[in-house]
């Protein structure tokens, strides 16, 4: 694929000149419109030094496109810029931990794609950027960084000529689409993700506004006439701004997940979505370090589960809410637990009644904290009362009292929905008592064990179990109060991980 | 019977003395200065209220020194832990709040020893390790050994696994 050195695509110049004209807008707008007439100093200088600046500006991503150079060889990125002082950085394919890709309109138009290959190493070289490249040159530079990763670790001459010759287009196996959804799946997306209700707090704020303006007090006697008389007036504004909220959240729907596509290939897991701003997101089965699976009490309610790959490279996609590492948030649980077992085969789930549950301790524990919290918040609540420092209504008084008993339901639920286990090669945390998350790893990503004990622990005999994940940031996962007998039989299991461990 | 798992190695007994003597040396200057700025308060007549400051301070630097000079290093001294072997370094420590931890071997990214002049003068090393994602800090160890789990773990840690 390389031949030597090359430039980014030109097109790269627009690009940087249209984000540079957007955020110069405002300045532009004061100077020359709002102020053209102006002869204060800073106005009629400052049109110069505007235009200088955008002109400087312009120059340089020219002069600087025209120094940076990138190579593709067989085994790392070469890159190449800076005038004066040169300067070279080479980043190896097999540090690449996941590829994204996002398409603007502009993309769009100009039948374009950026691509980013993360690494997990942090700071600013932490990614590499092509901000726009032919598509076309997009999937040739993906197939041929996956191939050199693929092929072997040792690279000589032969191969890097067998690379040149471009035979990784055979290479590349047959993609199988698993999930994408199909009109129902969005109608169902739809109605759980509360779309319906996207126009309500824009309706609230007018209506709270009108409030203030009118005064209700005086025209209360022609508002209650006027409701009375014109009633099918208001269920028409009523019907037709409902008709328009269920519009534009059915849009917001269709834009982000009307094109939504979950596929694997034998070694890939590739995330695609978005219609308008289109995103993507590929990954190596092996670079996938943990998993977790994610339910809100709102999506347990409607039986739906999100699940979400574990990388070691950045997710950061810019604004957009939703991170594309988790697979299609609207999925039934079922469907999810079985998309997972499609892609990702050797995950196997454990039966919630599997995992080994916490020690009884765990609850005594944990109840001892929010009883010693809460009766004493009770306790200077009711001495205040006792003082008449502050006049405490009855429906307070009852209403802490319920807090209270919710909060011990909560710890009660905690413990009772929260199990771990640990056998062959797999880890499976289960937390949460509304909110319910599974965390799966296998022994060989794990990073590091730490095991903390407290003081209050120690009289119980417990202590905690820290795994540590790599991802950017890192992500540690605690198992809060195990027993003591238990962190001994996990950290001689994890001990043993040199077992399945491949050396080179 | 202790909860985790026993390590073997343990701090140099110097580090006690190290510790209490970089601290009293820290001590010195802080009360200098806080004598200093007393002075001056008497000497240019600022206001009383602030010559009452540097005093509580300095009540307040002995009652951190209780802890800090009499008991910190002896706790440190006997709670630190810590095994290099062929796949894990084990670090335990922490009295109060004890902390065991495990990094494997191959997941460790770089190893250094470092020394500051009083550690110099007691022949003490720090053995530092940086994983991907945590550092990791062996205080007071004697400089020979320091510099043989250095290379020990520089050693066992080179080989590089496949499936990152």
């Amino acid at each position: 694929m390389s031949q030597g050195p090359k430039r980014y695509h030109p097109f790269i110049i627009c690009f940087q000149i249209g984000t540079y004209l957007k955020n110069a807008f405002l300045p532009f707008l004061l100077l020359f419109v709002f102020n053209y007439q102006s002869d204060m100093f800073i106005w009629k200088y400052g049109r110069y030094v505007f235009l200088v600046i955008t002109m400087w500006t312009i120059f340089s991503y020219g002069v600087n496109w025209f120094f940076k150079k990138y190579e593709l060889s067989a085994d790392a990125f070469y890159f190449y810029e800076g005038i004066f002082t040169k300067e070279e950085r080479i980043v190896p394919y097999y540090r690449i931990q996941d590829i994204q890709q996002h398409r603007n309109i502009v993309h769009h138009i100009l039948r374009h794609t950026s691509l980013r290959f993360e690494t997990a190493s942090g700071g600013e070289n932490a990614s590499i950027t092509f901000h726009t490249l032919p598509v076309q040159q997009a999937e040739k530079m993906k197939a041929f960084v996956d191939y050199a990763v693929s092929s072997s670790t040792e690279v000589d001459e032969e191969k890097d000529e067998q690379l040149r010759k471009e035979p990784y287009v055979q290479n590349q196996t047959k993609r199988t689409i698993h999930f994408s959804p199909s009109r129902q799946d969005l109608m169902f997306a739809f109605l759980t993700s509360f779309k319906f209700l996207a126009l309500m707090p824009i309706l609230m704020s007018i209506y709270v506004k009108l409030d203030g303006r009118l005064d209700l007090d005086k025209h209360l006697s022609s508002v209650h006439s006027f409701f009375s008389s014109a009633w099918w007036l208001i269920a028409f504004v009523v019907i037709f701004l409902l008709i328009i909220s269920v519009f534009v959240g059915m849009t917001q729907i269709y834009l982000k997940y009307g094109k939504y596509e979950i596929a694997s290939d034998e070694k890939h897991i590739y995330i695609t979505q978005g219609r308008m701003n289109e995103s993507s997101f590929a990954i190596r089965k092996s670079n996938v370090q943990a998993i977790q699976i994610e339910q809100t009490l709102m999506k347990r309610i409607l039986g739906m589960a999100e699940i979400k790959l574990i990388s070691a490279g950045s997710l950061e996609v810019g604004s957009d809410d939703q991170q594309i590492n988790a697979l299609y948030p609207f999925l039934r649980h079922n469907r999810a637990l079985w998309l997972l077992h499609e892609l990702l085969p050797d995950y196997e789930l454990r039966n919630e009644r599997t995992l080994h549950q916490h020690p009884l301790q765990k609850l005594w524990i944990n109840l001892l904290k929010l009883s010693v919290t809460s009766l004493g918040l009770i306790g200077i609540l009711y001495v205040f009362q006792m003082y008449n420092f502050i006049d405490v209504p009855f429906w307070l008084n009852v209403t802490v009292w319920l807090v209270f008993a919710f909060f011990i339901l909560i710890v009660y639920l905690d413990f009772r929905c929260s199990g771990y286990t640990h056998d062959k090669e797999w880890i499976h945390i289960q937390t949460g008592a509304l909110t319910r998350t599974v965390f799966i790893t296998k022994r060989g990503k794990v990073i590091g064990v730490n095991a903390n004990q407290s003081i209050v622990q120690k009289p119980f005999r417990l202590a905690n179990i820290e795994i540590v994940n790599r991802a950017s940031p890192v992500k540690y996962t605690v198992v809060s109060h195990i027993s003591a007998q238990e962190i001994r039989l996990f950290l001689h299991w994890f001990q043993h991980r040199t077992k399945e461990i491949e050396t080179k | 019977m202790r909860d985790f798992p026993e390590l073997k190695q343990k701090m140099n007994k110097k580090f006690i003395k190290a510790t209490i003597l970089s601290e009293v040396l820290e001590d010195i200057i802080i009360v200098g200065v806080l004598a200093l700025l007393y002075g001056l308060n008497l000497q240019f007549n600022w206001p009383t209220w602030l010559g009452w400051i540097w005093i509580t301070l300095a009540v307040l630097l002995v009652i951190i020194d209780i802890w800090s000079i009499g008991l910190r290093p002896y706790l440190l001294y006997k709670n630190t832990r810590y095994e290099i072997n062929e796949d894990y370094l084990q670090v335990k420590s922490g009295a109060m709040f004890e902390k065991f931890e495990m990094i494997p071997m191959t997941k460790i990214q770089s190893v250094e020893t470092n020394q500051g002049p009083i550690m110099r003068k007691f022949d003490l090393c720090t053995v530092s390790v940086e994983t991907m994602g945590s550092t990791h800090a062996i205080l007071g160890i004697e400089k020979k050994k320091a510099i043989q789990a250095r290379n020990d773990i520089a050693q066992f840690a080179k080989i590089k696994e496949t499936a990152g």
